[in-house]
């Protein structure tokens, strides 16, 4: 201790030393292409002189210490600029822009390093117009941003994260989501909270060898978020305000209860025409229907459904995507103060979003405020604060999107007077009145009667059920059910740089991350089923983040060697608690707190506390010769509470090398060529998300009734239903080799990146199946491995740059394909998805592929299958020989069809994901402009499962089979006929799309004008989201962005399925953007 | 300066008590391994022992009630794939990776597994070889008579799970300890024999070691506890089930002059909760209301679907729906009533469209508002005249009581069990108990052991005259064969969704002479092809194919063959047939 302490002490001593003796020089900045005076360009002296910036008319004025011999002038989007100052006192600068800033600092985990020394695949995104795209999320904003990066929008709910991964999926069971990391501190939201105003940049890391400093924790690569820090300036002030509104870019063509019916007796009378129809395999009364009703098999409930319709809705059938869907505001407040002087620098900020899901009672609010101040104490401590409190608000509906559509025209948001005493006939529902919400249930068991579309009457004297479902109308569901999610963080770091020795810093720093999270579900009395008692779950949890980092960095610069040290120890607990109550029967809808509540219920009541600890040592060493030859070894060693004793420990080594060819004497003389890098880096990242605790069995409730009468609660105590203890679970592991070249020509106006990779992950954290009699269906184990390998191309180009007219363009495009190397002994699993559709993951093929039936058309007629069946087809399985059905494929050709001719019909994996962004700037006007897609990948639309859309969506009806005279284009089934859509090749579509996802017009006042009304600047834009949006041409859904993943189905091994999905969002604001 | 001083001396003590970071005990839960070290906690063990009971009631009935015939899968026209495997179960073709024979399986595995952790803490193992319990010396704080205690429950709920197992799968895996993934690759069916040989150890345990007490003496808190006679009556079934009927007997006679236990007056009152645990219960598996997370989901997934609240808040799912050739089988009048005995032509005053021509008749069954045209035989003839007005009082003409009480009518057309409905203030949350054995099987069960004689027809009457019919006399009864049908019938009456009449017609190959399961569900489908199967979408099965899917291989379920493809290590067997 006493060591340490004479330092400091001597570090004291230095930072009181400062010396008087100074100098003044005064000067001009210019724009070496426009002749512009540039203003804000900071100036430095060396030698501890501090700096300065250019004002308006680009003059500066610096007051510089004897010693300083060179003055250096910076600024963003330009070379940075050095003068040597003998005994000059007036510099006239005029400085180059240039497109790619060499000496761009990128951070990387646990510092930052020049962008031209970087070794490994490490993606920039600055913050330019990232805060004027229209969505309340950073995560969103960066769609399309970066190659190897997808972000993908599987949900348009308010508010809701969406997808990330970056270079495809490096685990199957533990979590894929990469590590978020938010000013140096990891947090799991980080993504959610921050405001993207407040982003100063984004950087990913992408290999291995970039995240192997964050060890356990880097598998599925790293995403860091630097935020604002105020900068040596005068006060700077700035409001923006934008104001907008989102609407869906398409739906479903649905037919009403009237159009239905008619198209039935349409196809009806197209039967009739044809004797063929009569062998269809109907049953008796069927066919007596089809002699009476001229071939109509219309049923009665829908017959039901079109008088209610027509005579009692008079025609007009409830649209119900109208009723759930809705125009949502955007809205965006920003208000932020920075600058600084010698010694205090900060960044003030406040912010306010609001986004309007598109869907009725969805939405999302954020308030956000940031202080970050940087305090040098003397010349050699430093230190800073960032304080980041913020409070969002979310509204969820209860109901999603196909719960709306799949419901029919002819049912009614409310009664009216026809369809109040239409069901008053019977007894259950006298009660109804005009007025009341209107359920499918007390449509059934009416006696209907009415005229059909062929004017027949049609009145059959019995009761007849149009519509059955022990669902309430959606509307009232939703109207009846409130649930809100408040969640109030807060991020705050304080860290200390001390200056110890020349090239040696210690930095420490102490950080918290608080979020506290409450929310409320409450639903009326009766509104999800006839009945139910009124139930409000509340929720509430908090975690509580401590870290603390201590690193120690070291420089030096001998003669052409550099070399960087970075040595820290970090250790980091989590503590959770989630608590859950809910409380039944109030006596009032509107008085909704726990006090209230008559019950609790206690299948949905209980709390829990959990605790993670991470604790850690790291290193790294960079070395660099002559600007040439680059070498970057880590080394990172966790220790986490996640795994059992013996297996707490986990080491993750990186190695990664660079030449700068460019550098060669060889190649100096190309003029063409301004820089040529390569790049070559191996590394080892971990994962360590799975459940906590899955080394060990543990024991929950499970109480039981003893005694007499109704007996008497008693505690019991069972073991985990879900989880088998593994005793010897550990990482998963994954290694990853990334090759890169930077090529930049043309005086760096292009710049081309390309990186190859390709990893391995082992001992996957596989939920593996444990045989039943074990008792639980499956457990943590580290079997197989899975390789992901891939390219990412980045490309960037000045195309004009003109003195009033500059056009760049950026593009990125990634590929990448995965491969399940091994599976422990087995050679494939089977996963059934939602509606029994099968996911198959085998050795040697993508993590990932659809197994189905192969379809070739509908069966034309049953003489067809007739002909097919004499040819000796038979099948073992259920509604395969149908006409009007689809034809499955014989597949191994043995005349059989059956789950043997299952083949691969699909998977989910894009094969190029890509973005482009144009920004062009004439003279006052900035317009810039992203194209995002996705080439490749299947989607399993699961809209048809259900057979209200079979029935009514027209895309799925269009050209249908009617009779074997009439069928239609041979490959559209009739109606709900035949073999399960979801198990063939029917249903899957192609996930490609290409959409303008943002635009951004943008103009600014003249400098003149603005200075009139003392004003820096005033920018006024229109951007907006989803201008146009075209899916792939076979795709019959809404959205292939979306999927769905919910309960059992939430799990990595069922990617690629989708339904209910939200139609495409497409949002339109207007923006003021002011500066002074 | 000191600030930064003490945050150095702080990062460096953070270094050294690093370890203890990441040394974490689970906060919320307790591990198995720092367990079961004292009476209350063993005894805590225990009760989710009995807790875990519950959960395969949640679909037993659809692999028992539903292949047999007592109830048919009511949505028909449906093609959602829940209701198309519950019809594979229904007609007698369940495919081997039906789902819902999984999740049985899966959900009493998992309630062994608890029950050996329980049984394990006590070092009570199972020897194989001698087919016996082993009671092991242990360290913790449990005494040697409450080892006895708690064993004998813990045994009793494991041999209650392996019966079921063993009569519906046939060669099951013999798991007598908390086994691990890797262990478990390693353990191949057994023989039903083996199986047996537990089931009695088990059995015989619970007999030995738990509570003698007669009914009324047990002490209150102890209801619903495995005692020694819920063990015997159990035991008795297994016996019987083996033929071996002599040792039933034995088993069976003692429980009736010994146990305490007797019938119940009313079979109304049998199941109402008001009135559990009553001293006809020898076993139950107990449900309790209140959101407590106890409650039984039976009401909600009988209730006909889109009967609003009509019969049980939150809707109902219309599983389990009573097959109409069983509401039919219940006498609706009394056959020697004054009513009928007057003419073979007569009309009564009620309505009821249930009954359908032609559809046969094992008592005289009429109901009220049918005309009946011609009594022939036992054929008995009826036209319908349907009216809207439900059936008010059927015990009126003296009709068997067992029918309002275990089939409900819903809109006067659509029938559901009734035997479990309670009000419930949450779906899924009802009160009832579901009855595992009860004395009036006991009764029938002696029955069935002793075979056709006046003492057996006397056991039956016991069981039968409650419920408001005649007794039967050994003038009518007067073959094997009247006799087994009256048995047969007496038992599907009386224990109508209580999951037992599929392993009854099981049983009734080995016990009886002239009743098979296969005749059996041969002659429902006859009967019940036009009002059920007839209305499934095209292409549907024939009568004859719906017979034909009845076979003797198929009166066994098909092992999950998820436990065959996932085991790597060894070869499993699949079931015949399959």
């Amino acid at each position: 201790m006493k060591r340490i302490q004479s330092m400091l002490l001597l570090i004291l001593l230095f930072a009181c030393s400062s010396i008087i003796a100074q100098k003044t020089v005064t000067g001009k900045v210019t724009n070496k292409e426009t002749g512009e005076p540039l203003q804000g360009v900071s100036v430095l002296g060396d030698k501890s002189s501090g700096g300065t910036v250019t004002k308006e008319d680009g003059t500066f004025s610096i007051k510089l210490k004897s010693g300083a011999t060179n003055l250096i002038f910076s600024y963003v989007g330009f070379g940075s600029l050095s003068q040597q100052i003998k005994d000059q006192t007036t510099f006239n600068v005029a400085m180059i822009s240039a497109p790619i800033d060499n000496n761009e600092v990128v951070v990387i985990g646990y510092g930052t390093q020049k962008k031209s020394s970087i070794t490994g695949a490490v993606a920039k995104y600055k913050n330019e117009r990232l805060d004027e795209i229209p969505v309340p999320r950073l995560d969103q904003a960066l769609q399309g941003k970066m190659a190897g990066v997808v972000v993908q929008n599987t949900s348009q709910l308010a508010g809701e994260a969406p997808k990330i991964s970056i270079r495809g999926i490096s685990s199957i069971n533990a979590g894929a989501s990469p590590l978020v990391v938010v000013d140096g501190q990891p947090v799991p939201d980080g993504l959610a909270f921050v405001n993207p105003a407040d982003v100063e940049s984004v950087e990913v890391l992408k290999d291995a060898a970039s995240a192997a400093i964050y060890g356990s924790r880097g598998g599925s690569g790293v995403i860091l978020i630097t935020t604002k820090s105020g900068k040596v300036d005068k006060p700077k002030y700035n409001v923006k305000y934008s104001l907008g509104q989102k609407r869906d870019y398409r739906r479903y063509d649905i037919m009403s209860s009237t159009e239905y019916v008619t198209l039935l007796f349409n196809e009806g009378k197209l039967r009739s025409q044809d004797s063929a129809a009569y062998t269809l395999g109907f049953t008796p009364a069927q066919l007596l229907a089809f002699s009476n009703n001229r071939g109509n098999i219309t049923t009665d409930g829908e017959r039901a459904e079109y008088v209610v319709e027509k005579d009692m809705l008079g025609g007009q059938g409830t649209d119900w995507q109208s009723e759930s869907l809705r125009p949502g505001l955007f809205q965006n407040i920003q208000m932020s103060a920075s600058g600084g002087k010698k010694d205090v620098q900060y960044y003030l900020s406040g912010g306010y979003q609001r986004d309007e899901g598109m869907m009725f009672k969805s939405d999302f609010q954020r308030y956000s405020l940031r202080t970050k101040v940087d305090i040098k104490l003397s010349d050699r401590v430093k230190i800073s604060m960032n304080l980041n409190p913020s409070y969002s608000r979310r509204i969820t509906p209860s109901e999603n999107f196909t719960n709306f559509y799949r419901f029919p025209g002819f049912l009614p948001v409310y009664h009216n007077a026809l369809t109040a005493s239409a069901v008053n006939t019977v007894s259950q529902w006298a009660g109804v009145r005009a007025g009341d919400f209107a359920h499918p249930r007390q449509f059934s068991s009416v006696i209907y009667s009415g005229i059909m579309p062929d004017g027949t009457m049609w009145a059959p004297g019995v009761a007849n059920s149009p519509f059955g479902s022990a669902q309430n109308n959606p509307k009232s569901s939703v109207l009846g059910n409130d649930t809100y999610v408040n969640e109030y963080r807060l991020q705050g770091s304080f860290d200390l740089n001390v200056n110890i020795l020349p090239g040696l810093d210690f930095k420490s720093l102490a950080s918290v991350y608080i979020n506290a999270t409450n929310g409320l579900n409450f639903t009326n009395r009766g509104a999800t089923s006839e009945g139910s008692v009124n139930r409000g779950i509340y929720s509430n949890s908090n975690l509580v983040d401590l870290l603390t980092e201590n690193t120690f960095t070291y420089k030096k610069v001998i003669n052409k060697h550099t070399i960087n040290v970075l040595a820290g120890f970090t250790a980091q607990r989590t503590n959770t608690n989630v608590d859950r109550t809910t409380g039944l029967d109030y006596p009032n809808d509107n008085i909704r707190t726990l006090n209230n509540a008559t019950l609790l219920d206690l299948t949905g009541t209980f709390g829990t506390r959990n605790q993670i600890g991470l604790v850690s040592y790291l290193g790294r060493i960079n070395y660099e010769y002559n600007n040439k030859y680059l070498l970057s070894v880590s080394f990172r060693t966790d220790g986490s509470s996640y795994f059992g004793p013996g297996n707490k420990w986990g080491s993750f080594p990186s190695i990664s090398a660079g030449w700068i060819a460019s550098q060669e004497n060889f190649l100096r003389d190309i003029n063409w060529l301004s820089r040529l890098k390569f790049r070559a880096s191996y590394g080892a990242t971990g994962n360590n998300r799975i459940a906590d605790f899955s080394y060990l069995d543990l024991l929950s409730q499970g109480n039981y009734s003893f005694g007499a009468g109704t007996g008497t609660n008693t505690t019991g105590l069972v073991t985990s239903p879900t989880n088998i203890a593994n005793p010897s679970i550990t990482w998963e592991r994954t290694f990853q080799s990334n090759f890169g070249v930077d090529i930049s020509v043309l005086k760096n106006r292009i710049n081309l990146s390309v990186d190859v990779y390709q990893s391995k992950t082992e001992r996957l954290l596989l939920l593996q199946s444990v045989q039943a009699i074990a008792g639980v269906p499956q457990y943590f184990n580290n079997i197989g491995s899975l390789q992901n390998n891939g390219f990412e191309i980045e490309l960037s180009t000045v195309n004009i740059q003109k003195k009033d007219f500059k056009w760049t363009t950026s593009f990125n495009l990634s590929s990448n394909r995965n491969k399940i190397l091994e599976l422990g002994k087995e050679a494939f699993l089977l996963n059934q998805g939602e509606r029994t559709e099968v996911y198959q993951n085998k050795v040697g093929d993508p993590l990932i592929q659809f197994l189905g039936f192969k379809t070739d058309g509908v069966w034309k007629s049953q003489q067809e299958i007739i002909d097919a069946r004499a040819k000796g087809l038979t099948s073992t399985l259920s509604n395969v020989f149908i006409p009007g059905g689809l034809k499955i494929v014989d597949v191994n050709g043995d005349n059989r069809l059956d789950n043997n001719d299952r083949t691969i019909i699909g998977n989910p994996y894009a094969d190029f994901n890509w973005g482009m962004t144009n920004t062009v700037n004439y003279k006052s006007f900035d317009f810039s402009f992203t194209f995002q897609g996705i080439q490749g990948g299947d989607i399993i639309n699961g809209d048809p499962n259900y057979n209200e859309s079979k029935r009514k969506i027209r895309i799925y009806n269009d050209n249908r089979w009617v009779s074997p005279m009439f069928p239609g284009d041979g490959r559209t089934p009739y109606s709900t006929v035949g073999f399960n859509w979801m198990l063939t090749d029917y249903v899957v579509e192609d996930g490609s799309y290409i959409s303008l996802r943002e635009v951004n017009l943008g103009y600014r006042l003249p400098n003149s004008v603005a200075k009139a009304i003392k004003l820096s600047s005033l920018r006024v834009y229109f951007a907006a989201q989803n201008l146009f949006f075209q899916s792939a041409k076979n795709f019959r859904g809404l959205n292939p962005e979306g999927r769905f993943s919910s309960g059992p189905y939430a799990s990595s091994l069922l990617d690629g399925y989708q339904r209910g999905s939200f139609p495409v969002q497409r949002t339109f604001v207007f923006g003021i953007d002011i500066n002074f | 300066m000191k600030i930064i001083n003490l945050l150095i001396v702080a990062s460096t003590i953070s270094l050294i008590g690093c370890t203890k970071l990441i040394d974490l005990e689970p906060q919320s839960n307790i591990s198995v391994n720092n367990y079961y070290s004292n009476p209350t906690e063993v005894n805590a063990a225990l009760s989710g022992c009995y807790s875990g009971m519950q959960t395969p009631l949640n679909n037993e009935w659809s692999l028992t009630e539903l292949r047999s015939d007592n109830s048919v899968q009511g949505s028909a026209a449906s093609s959602s794939t829940p209701n198309r495997d519950l019809s594979d179960l229904d007609m007698f073709f369940p495919q081997v990776s039906h789902q819902g024979l999984f999740t049985y399986w899966l959900n009493t595995y998992y309630n062994i597994r608890n029950v050996n952790f329980v049984l394990n803490s006590l070092g009570v193992n199972y020897s194989p070889t001698s087919g016996a319990l082993v009671f092991d010396p242990i360290t913790s704080a449990v005494t040697a008579a409450d080892v006895k205690k708690f064993s004998a429950e813990a045994t009793f709920i494991r041999a209650y799970h392996y019966f079921n197992l063993v009569r519906l799968y046939g060669d099951v895996f013999l798991v007598t300890e908390p086994i691990n993934p890797e262990e478990a690759k390693l353990v191949n069916r057994s023989g039903v024999t083996e199986i047996y040989k537990l089931i009695i150890a088990d059995l015989l345990n619970t007999i030995n070691n738990g509570t003698t007490a007669r009914f009324a003496s047990i002490p209150a808190v102890d209801l619903g506890r495995a005692n020694s006679w819920s063990a015997k009556a159990l035991l008795a079934k297994v016996y019987l089930t083996l033929n071996r009927k002599t040792e039933a007997a034995t088993i069976l006679q003692d429980i009736i002059a010994n146990s305490g236990y007797n019938l119940q007056a009313s079979y109304v009152n049998l199941f109402s909760i008001a009135n559990e645990m009553n001293s006809e219960m020898l076993f139950s598996i107990r449900f309790k209301a209140g959101g407590l997370g106890l409650g039984s989901t039976l009401p909600n997934l009988f209730a006909p679907t889109n009967s609003g609240a009509a019969v049980v808040i939150g809707d109902g799912r219309g599983l389990n729906t009573p097959s109409r050739e069983l509401y039919n089988s219940y006498t609706a009048i009394n056959a020697t009533g004054a009513v009928l005995t007057s003419s073979n032509n007569v009309t009564l005053t009620a309505a009821n469209p249930l009954i359908t021509v032609g559809m046969p008749a094992t008592g005289l069954q009429l109901a009220q508002g049918t005309t009946v045209t011609a009594v022939s035989g036992a054929v008995v003839t009826l036209s319908i005249r349907p009216t809207s007005a439900l059936a008010t009082s059927l015990l009126a003409f003296g009709g068997d009581a067992r029918r309002i009480t275990n089939i409900g009518i819903y809109i006067g057309r659509v029938l559901y069990p009734n035997k479990y409905m309670s009000a419930v203030a949450i779906i899924n949350d009802a009160e009832n108990d579901f009855p595992v054995i009860r004395y009036a099987d006991v009764l029938l069960m002696l029955a069935e052991a002793q075979g056709n004689s006046a003492t057996s027809i006397g056991l039956i009457n016991q069981v039968r005259v409650r419920t408001g019919l005649p007794a039967l006399t050994t003038v009518a009864i007067n073959t094997t064969a009247l006799f087994e049908k009256a048995l047969a019938d007496e038992r599907r009456w009386e224990f109508a969704f209580e999951n037992q009449r599929f392993f009854d017609l099981v049983r009734f190959n080995t016990t009886m002479t002239t009743i098979t399961a296969e005749q059996t569900m041969k002659a429902h489908f006859a009967l019940m092809y036009p009002f059920h199967y007839l209305s499934y979408p095209a292409p549907r099965l024939t009568a004859l194919d719906l017979q034909n899917n009845v076979t003797t291989d198929k009166l066994l379920l098909p092992i999950p063959q998820r436990e065959i493809d996932n085991n790597t290590a060894i070869l499993i067997k699949q079931n015949p047939g399959y």
